[in-house]
Formats: structure tokens, sequence, C-alpha cells
């Protein structure tokens, strides 16, 4: 998760508040007469902390008991902006003003101002389908287009139909605007003008034949003929980020040496970055060598997470490759990909548009500007053209939405996805044969959490295994709990064998949690993380989910229980109720060779190579099945054939299978138990 | 990547675009779409909704992607990199001169000379290019003349600044060419004598082949020309807006063999000949280069202007055989960053001893060889 929000705390930051762009009154003019309103301003314009401000004025909420949302795509910007705007107001944080995100609701009766992230928002729709609570409802950062902004758009201009009493504000950052107008009927349209400064746009004149190489000499250039100002260079990933720091790094002591240049310090920042560090591109640019010297410099090495609301004070030269990467479903044959793409146009824009901010810059773009307008696509493709849709659809059904086909969306979803996540369902049991949602989908929907995951909780004291599972569960919400450093890869992996489990990297998982819990560990949990090369901020974030699934489960009356340890069935159990939520996620070897053929979609997958599974399982199952340099399934743990056609057998219905190995397989499996309960009926 | 290139096997199933799936009309999805009204072919969404034109192709069919695992560039193409000509580009000259097309072949294997040489002086760190594409305010890019006034002026006065520098170079080169006018006139009006006399020259077989000479010296100059570039770029590259000044009025006789007076000056004309023949190509580029860039005086805050005309030249003759040229980074840089910075700088060091050994002028000097004038 991205910690560092466009309001992250800083020296610079303090108190002042922004001063606005524009006056209140054209604002509470369009507001007080119109129930929609489309709102455009940058980053910057001061709307996130001003206008529920003027809106909690204007509308005095509280004389009908009633809230003003603000919702906000980030779990930290929704308290660092809570907490401005309590300050501005004068008022403690979690009293009149208030936050809400997932796992944490800090709120009062007294509240009347609440920022939250969208996907709390719709998580409260489900349970009030008329958001009743709320007199107005503010959409921010809606350029954004995450997938819970746009169901929540979808579903707000149906409730603002329902109720009259109810103002909504669309807050976008410039992109976009005719879109969103038309979208909204014809909403009036308010449009400020962001504080920003002219960017002057550079193109190569020829296609760069190595962007890497070529960004690396830009930045160096920059430095060394350049004025003083902050470089932003954008990158796609963390390998490349680190690695690009270190070249950038050495060059630059060259150019010092030689005296070509002044100081200059590489901060690289990406998703995973550890906070602290994130923190550190906020520090100044270092000072001259000597007293009149060449001025220093700072360079931010960044994936496209400094794209949007983030402000980095001092950029005045951004570097643009055009590439980013990105994850994209493909229903077919259910591959989540996660490859460099080009960029799009309006992606570029704000890029560029980053060296603006507190003077006027440059915007060096290592392509050509028919490439810019060739190779380009206008908008980047939002959240919901790209997901798989499985927990959006099982949302959708709980929030009252039948007709899946015609709800309005900014941008519908391909057919072909919302059939496999219609299908996923009903494999699950999530919904019946005739679309409509069943117990078990219901109860599932009171999860946050993917349904196969939320079904496989839900079923898991059926395998009196309920505590580990929520354990899995809380361990596969969050990321990478494995650190691998550059430097020390060998160390990590034998560190990585000490919690290993030869049935597959699941159990690894339990006990890497269960070792975090013990005793030894929570004694320094910080300092034995680090020696076993753990990410404590992920160990400890799985710890918080669990608890707070826990409460759900406790909520919803399922039992929670567990195997004794010593008992033989303790891991069997496990696995069979991995195999409840994930039959659908199931792979089978390929004769001897190391090559794994999904079950039913027949897409050939390698084991991805951080797995602790010996390649010599025939079955079995994965978390994720994603396309990186390869088609890889992530997080294998491996079953028996008889648990599949046992547990599931909806989805393992041999009649209704393709020909093939695996169809031979399994009926080999079937006709040797039809075998076995014949020989024990006798 | 042709043949050289890394080879990378991966493994297709047997049905990659799973059609087993997507044609299958009785599954689950399928019946529950066409239920709630959803005919093959047409996307989802609200019924003559009224941004239904702002839909992309994602709303009709998943996003397809494409695996890239190179570092390619954004529009490069693959295989748009010299390295692949295998030595097609010399059987190409050899061939365009039995086709009697010398004259269009000499200029291009000059042309190539030269673009390489300068590559050399890139190679340390391969100055990016880059052209301006106007100014972004407010999310749209605004070309530059729309631009408030004030930056209008500044510009302006680039750009003023700019020709001034090239009255300035003109002029020099009216000067140059004045010291050589008479010469010059001399050799138009001796032209066709010279050139029956070089016959006989041959026939006579003297020890000394004037072209060749000739050849050596603007080598000679061109290194010149080389280092002077080099100690520019050290000069904390400042913007250097000199296109190469004529040398040759300074660069005295090399060799040392006896020369006839007459053929040490037909080497000397042939010389000038063929430096003013440079230096309209040169003076050709430029042109075009501003014609290229007119509102373009930024670009040379960041690249020396002689840079951006090897540019322009090269990417005016797309046509040309030589792609190397066309690509901006040079393509042996990627040594600069392959060996680490202490070792990158010993590199240099070695390289620059190993052209001063290559240079006799040089060497005569190390040597303090005294040469008859």
């Amino acid at each position: 998760m991205f910690i560092v929000g466009s309001h992250a705390p800083g020296p610079r930051r303090g108190n002042h508040a922004y001063q606005l762009t524009f006056s209140s009154g054209e604002f509470l003019a369009l507001y007080q007469k119109y129930q929609i309103l489309v709102f455009l301003g940058e980053t910057g314009s001061g709307k996130t902390t001003q206008i529920p401000q003027f809106v909690l004025f204007d509308d005095l909420p509280q004389k009908t008991g009633k809230m003003v949302a603000c919702t906000q795509p980030r779990r930290v910007a929704a308290m660092s902006v809570a907490q401005r705007v309590a300050d501005e107001m004068d008022v403690q944080l979690g009293q009149e003003v208030g936050y809400s995100i997932r796992f944490e609701d800090n709120t009062s009766p007294n509240t009347i101002l609440k920022y939250m992230t969208d996907g709390m928002l719709l998580r409260e729709a489900m349970n009030d389908h008329n958001l009743s609570r709320y007199s107005t409802i503010i959409l921010d950062e809606a350029h954004e287009r995450t997938l819970a902004t746009d169901i929540l758009m979808g579903l707000l201009k149906d409730v603002v139909e329902r109720r009259p009493d109810l103002k909504l504000i669309i807050m976008s950052a410039t992109l976009d605007a005719t879109k969103f107008q038309k979208y909204f009927n014809m909403a009036p349209l308010l449009a400020v003008a962001g504080r920003t400064y002219p960017v002057e746009i550079f193109y190569t004149p020829v296609a760069e034949r190595d962007y890497l190489e070529a960004s690396l000499r830009t930045v160096l250039q920059i430095h060394a003929t350049e004025a003083e100002g902050d470089i932003l260079l954008f990158l796609t990933g963390e390998e490349e980020i680190e690695d690009a720091c270190k070249k950038i790094n050495l060059e630059a002591q060259d150019l010092i040496r030689e005296d070509a240049a002044g100081p200059l310090v590489v901060y690289p920042l990406y998703g995973s970055l550890p906070p602290a560090q994130q923190q550190k591109i906020f520090s100044p640019a270092p000072p001259p060598l000597k007293p009149g010297g060449r001025p220093g410099r700072k360079v931010i090495v960044s994936t496209n997470i400094a794209e949007t609301s983030l402000t980095i004070d001092g950029i005045v030269y951004v570097v643009d490759p055009g590439f980013s990467k990105q994850k994209i479903y493909n229903p077919r044959i259910r591959v989540e990909s996660l490859l460099v793409t080009p960029i799009s146009k309006a992606s570029a824009q704000q890029r560029a548009g980053r060296a603006g901010r507190t003077r006027p810059g440059k915007c060096f773009r290592l392509y050509t500007e028919e490439s810019f307008k060739k190779d380009l696509i206008e908008q980047t493709y939002p959240e919901v053209l790209r997901s798989n849709l499985s927990s959006t659809v099982l949302e959708l059904k709980k929030l009252g939405v039948d007709d899946l086909v015609h709800f309005d969306l900014m941008d519908p979803p391909a057919p072909e996805t919302l059939m496999r996540a219609l299908e996923e369902l009903n494999y699950l049991a999530c919904l019946d044969d005739e679309g409509e949602l069943t117990a078990l989908g219901k109860l599932a929907s009171a999860f946050p959490l993917d349904p196969a995951l939320a079904v496989m909780l839900i079923t898991s004291p059926e395998f009196y295994c309920s505590n580990e599972m929520l354990t899995l569960t809380a361990m596969l919400s969050v990321p990478q709990v494995f650190v691998r450093p550059a430097n020390n890869r060998q160390r990590a992996d034998e560190m990585k064998q000490l919690f290993a489990h030869p049935d597959g990297d699941h159990i690894t998982m339990l006990n890497v949690y269960h070792a975090f819990k013990s005793d030894e560990a929570q004694e320094n949990p910080k300092q034995w993380c680090h020696d076993h090369f753990l990410s404590y901020r992920a160990l400890q974030q799985a710890d918080n989910i669990r608890m707070q699934l826990k409460r759900i489960m406790e909520r919803e009356e399922l039992e929670l229980m567990s195997t004794p340890f010593t008992h033989k069935k303790y891991y069997e159990n496990i696995r069979r109720a991995l195999v409840a939520g994930f039959f659908m996620q199931v792979a089978r070897r390929e004769g001897n060779g190391k090559n794994y053929t999904t079950v039913k979609d027949e897409q050939s997958v390698l084991l991805h190579p951080s797995t602790v599974l010996a390649q010599n399982d025939e079955w079995v199952v994965y978390n994720e099945f994603v396309l990186t340099s390869k088609n890889y399934i992530r997080n294998v743990t491996s079953v028996k054939p008889e648990w599949l056609l046992d547990i599931a057998p909806n989805y393992y219905d041999l009649d209704a299978f393709k020909e093939g190995e695996t169809k031979k397989a399994l009926q080999r499996v079937a006709n040797k138990m039809a075998r076995q309960t014949d020989n024990g009926t006798r | 990547m042709g043949l050289a290139g890394p080879k990378n096997r991966t493994r297709i199933s047997n049905d990659p675009q799973n059609t087993t799936w997507s044609n299958n009309t009785s599954r689950f999805g399928h019946k529950i779409l066409t239920s709630q009204g959803w005919t093959p072919g047409s996307s989802l969404g609200a019924t003559d909704a009224a941004h239904a034109a702002h839909y992309t192709a994602a709303s009709s069919s998943h996003i397809r992607v494409l695996l890239k695992d190179d570092n390619l560039g954004l529009g490069a193409k693959r295989g748009s990199e010299t390295a692949e000509n295998f030595g097609l580009a010399g059987l190409a000259s050899i061939l365009g001169r039995l086709n009697g097309n010398e004259e269009a072949v000499k200029k291009e294997e000059e042309r190539r000379e030269k673009v390489e040489q300068r590559a050399y002086v890139y190679r340390k760190y391969g100055l990016m290019n880059f052209v301006s594409g106007g100014f972004l305010v407010g999310g749209e890019i605004k070309p530059k003349n729309e631009i408030q006034v004030k930056k209008e002026i500044e510009i302006k006065e680039e750009i003023e600044s700019e020709s001034g520098g090239d009255e300035k170079k003109s002029k020099k080169r009216k000067r140059s060419r004045d010291i050589k006018e008479e010469e010059d006139e001399d050799a138009q009006a001796e032209q066709p004598k010279l050139k029956r006399k070089k016959k006989s020259m041959n026939l006579r077989g003297e020890e000394v082949d004037p072209p060749q000479d000739s050849s050596s010296k603007t080598k000679k100059s061109k290194k010149d020309k080389k280092d002077k570039d080099k100690k520019d770029k050290k000069s904390s590259k400042s913007s250097s807006t000199d296109t190469p000044t004529p040398i040759s009025s300074t660069t005295t006789p090399t060799s040392t063999d006896p020369l006839t007076d007459k053929a040490r000056r037909k080497a000397e004309k042939r010389a000038r000949k063929e430096e003013k023949k440079l230096k309209k190509a040169l003076k050709k580029a430029a042109k075009e280069a501003a014609a290229a860039q007119q509102s373009n005086p930024a670009a040379s805050d960041d690249a020396s202007s002689e840079s951006e005309d090897e540019e322009t030249t090269t990417t005016t003759t797309p046509g040309s055989s030589v792609p190397t040229s066309g690509v901006a980074t040079p393509a042996s840089g990627g040594m600069m960053f392959g060996s680490g910075g202490r070792h990158g700088v010993r590199q240099r060091y070695i390289r620059q001893k190993k052209m001063a050994g290559m240079d006799p002028q040089a060497l005569k000097e190390i040597f303090m060889v005294k040469t008859p004038s």
C-alpha cells in the first residue's frame, strides 16, 4: 500500500491553509441551484479541504441530523485531509470532522463531515441503498477512476433520482471534463485554474532505442546543463528504479569529481518502499559543495505513484519515458498481467504538469511528438476495464442492482469480463442458477474480500480449521511478506527455508505468521522480522486484518476452531479448506516436465520461482495466475485430485470437461474412488 | 533483435485465447447476460447513454496486452539499428560504384564517416537531443506563439541572438573565404590543366599520391575538430553554438616527404575544396535544422547546435541506409553505464592517450621532433 499521500505531513506544509484560487460565491450559487455539480480543479487548488467546508457551512447538515461525506481513493489521504480540515476548523479529529477507512472508523455521533475511502462508502451503500445518512456526497479525485468510484458514480446517479434532497459533487482534475459532464446528464461544470506554471515540453527528434539508458542520460544532462531545480524521472518498477538510482549515483559522482556539476542525491519512490524511506523524497536538495559553488539537486525516480495527487515541491524537470506498469485482467484465460505498457496522453500531460508546481518547468519526453500523437491512447483505462469483477458483481448484487447488463457505468466493462465474474460466483454458489444472490453469497458479501477467499473462510468450519484459514486469508490480503533485497538474496532465501513446508506456500505463510506471533518474536518483532527477512509492516497489517475479519466472523456467527496441531489431519484439513475456495484455480503437471496446465482453461503455466514447492506434485492449487515475464502461478500448494472431485463436484463435472489429459487423469481418479466406495459398501 | 539477440523461449498453450470458453454460448454467464437483454457483439451499459461516444474498445472486448521484454523506447521499432546490417552497407557502396554512381556513393560514405566520428564524441555521455513541443498550460499543450507576450519576447530575443551568431559565423566564413579567394580563383582557372597534370603525374609514378595526402589532411582536421568538441564539452557543457570553424588555415603541412612544390599546392587546394564541400554540407544542414525548428531556440540550451545539425540531417534523410544515426543514443553508449564510474574515467584516459599516439602531429610534439616547415 502506498503511504505518502498528497497531503503528507512535511515541514513545508505547516498549518497554513491553501489559498483558494476561486471564490466561494460562484461555487455556492451553483451548488444551491443544482443537484449534481462537476467541479474541475487541479491538485493544489485546495478543493479537497475547502469545498467540503463551504458545503458544510451552507448546508448545515446537523440541522437535519445528516452528514457530508467526501471520498478519497486512498486511505492515507482520507486520514491526513481529515486531520488538516479538523485543524482548520479548530475541532478535534473524530468529533465534528472524522474519517472512516477500512478497518478504522474515527467518527462520533457529532460528526458532520466525514472523509472516507470510496470503498467504505460503497460498503455503507450495501446496507443503506439510499445513503440516507448523508445530505451531500462529494466524490473527490474522480479522474483517478478507481473501481469503487466508478461503481459509486453509477449508483449515485440512481440515488439522486430517488432522493431529491441529496446533493452530489464530483471533483476531478481537469481531465476528460466533457465525458464527466455528459455522464451526469449535462450537469453544470465549474472549473477553476490550478496554480500551475507553464511547462515546456521537449520531445526527442527520433525514437529512443533504449528508454532506460536514454532516461539516465537525460537526467545527467539536465544535472550538468540546466539551471537549479529538482528532477522527477518516471520508470516502471521497483527493480528498474533501484537499478537506475544506482547508476545515476555512480555517474553523478563522476560528474562531481570532474567538477562538471553540483552535488546530486537520488531517491527511489515506489509502493512497496517502507514509509520512512518514502518520506525521504521530501527532504530538500543538497547544498552546493562549497559556498557559491554549483547548486545541488535531488532526483526522484518514481513509478507512476508520483503522477497523481502527490506533490513534491521543487520539481522543475520531469523526464518521461512514456511507460508504466499496468495490471490488466484477461477474462478468457483468467490471467492478470502486470506488464510494461505505454502510458496514455492524459497520463503524459499529468506527468508533465508535475514540473510546473513551483515555477515554470520543463518536461523531457523520451519519444517523438509523432509517437505522442500516434502511439498513446487518449485516457488510461479505468480500473473497471482492467480488473476481475467477481467481487464487484457480488457487491452490485448486494446493492440491489439486478440488471447488470444495463447498469450505467461511465465505462462499461467487456461482456466477457462480466460473464466470467458471474460464472465464478455461480460455481462458488454465491449466485444460484437464475443469477440471484444465495445465502452464501449474502454472507460472502459481508467480507471485504475476494469471493473465493470469503467462501473459503465461510466454509472453513466444515474442515475444522477456521482459525488457520482466518490467518491465511489475512496473509493473502497483504503485500508480499518475504523481503528479498537484491544484495542479499541468498541469505533471504535461506531464511525463507526456515519456514518452508513441503506441502506448499500457503502453509509456509501460516508458519511465518505463527512464528511471528511466538513469544520469542514478539519480544522485539521489528528486529525479528529484520533478521528473518520478513516485512514487519506487512505482518503487522496481516495481524490487523486478521483481527477485523475475526470480528466479522463472530458477528456472522461462524465458529472459530482448529484441528489439534498433533492430529495427523492438521495439514490435510487446511489444504482441503483451501480447495473449497480455490477449486477453480488448479493446475496439473504435464508429464514429468516443469510445465503445468490450468484446469478447464488449459493454459500452460510455470510455478513461480518463489515457491517452496518441489516441482513434482501433480495437482496444485494456486492463489493467483499472473503474466509477468512468463505465465506464472503464484502461491501454490499441492492437493489431491480426490478432494477436487469430492469438494467441488459441480466444477469437476466430468461430463462437461473438454477431452484431454486433464479429463483422463480425473476420470482415472473418479473410477478409483467409485471402486473404493463400492468396496466400502460391500 | 536479430540473430544475436537474446532467445526467449515461451510455451504457447494449445488454445491461448481460450476460444473453447469464449465460443461456448451455453455457459451460465452467457445465459444470464442474454436473459437481461444483451446481444452478442454489443457492449454493456445503459441504453442510449449520452456518454456512449466516449466508450473505448475496451468496453467491447478485454484489453490486449503485449509482453515487452526489452528496453526499446516508445515508438522505436525492432531491427531499426545498424547492428543488423552485417556489412551490407559496404556491399551497397561497392554496387553503387559499379553502377557508376561514384559521386553519390562517395558523398554517402563521407557523410557516414562524419556521423561516426561525431558519434564518437557523444559516446562519453551521448548528448540527448530534444525538440520543443510547446508549453503545457493547464492541461493543454499550446504552441509557443500562444504563450503570453512576455515569454514571446524572451524567445524572440533568443532567436535574435542566435541569428546574430549566425551572422558572425558567416562573417568568419567570409573572412576565410577572402583569404582563400585568390588561390581558389587560380584553381578554378587551372582546373582543366590540373586534371591533365594529375594524369601525367600518375603516369610518372611520383611517390606521393596527392588525393591520399589530402584525405589524410581532412582526417586530421576532423580529429582536431573532435578534440575541440571534447574540450567544449568538458568546459561544463556550455551551450557551444559554434559550428565547426575552418581549421585548415592553420594547418601546417604534416608530411615530411620532400614534395614538389606543385604537388603540394595541388594537395592543398584539394584539401581546401574538400573542406568547402564539408562546410557547405554543414551549412545546408544548419539551414534545414533552422527550418525544421524555426521556433525552437530552447532546444539549443541543452544540445549544442552542432549535434542538432547532425540529428536533423540524419532525420531528414530517412531513406538512407544508415539508420544508426537515426537513433538518438549512440549504439555503443551502453558501455558507459556498464562500466563503473572509476573505470569509465580510466577508459577515457586510455582512449585519450591512444588518440594522441595515433596523431602524428601530436607524437612529434611529444617527442619534440622538429619539422622542416
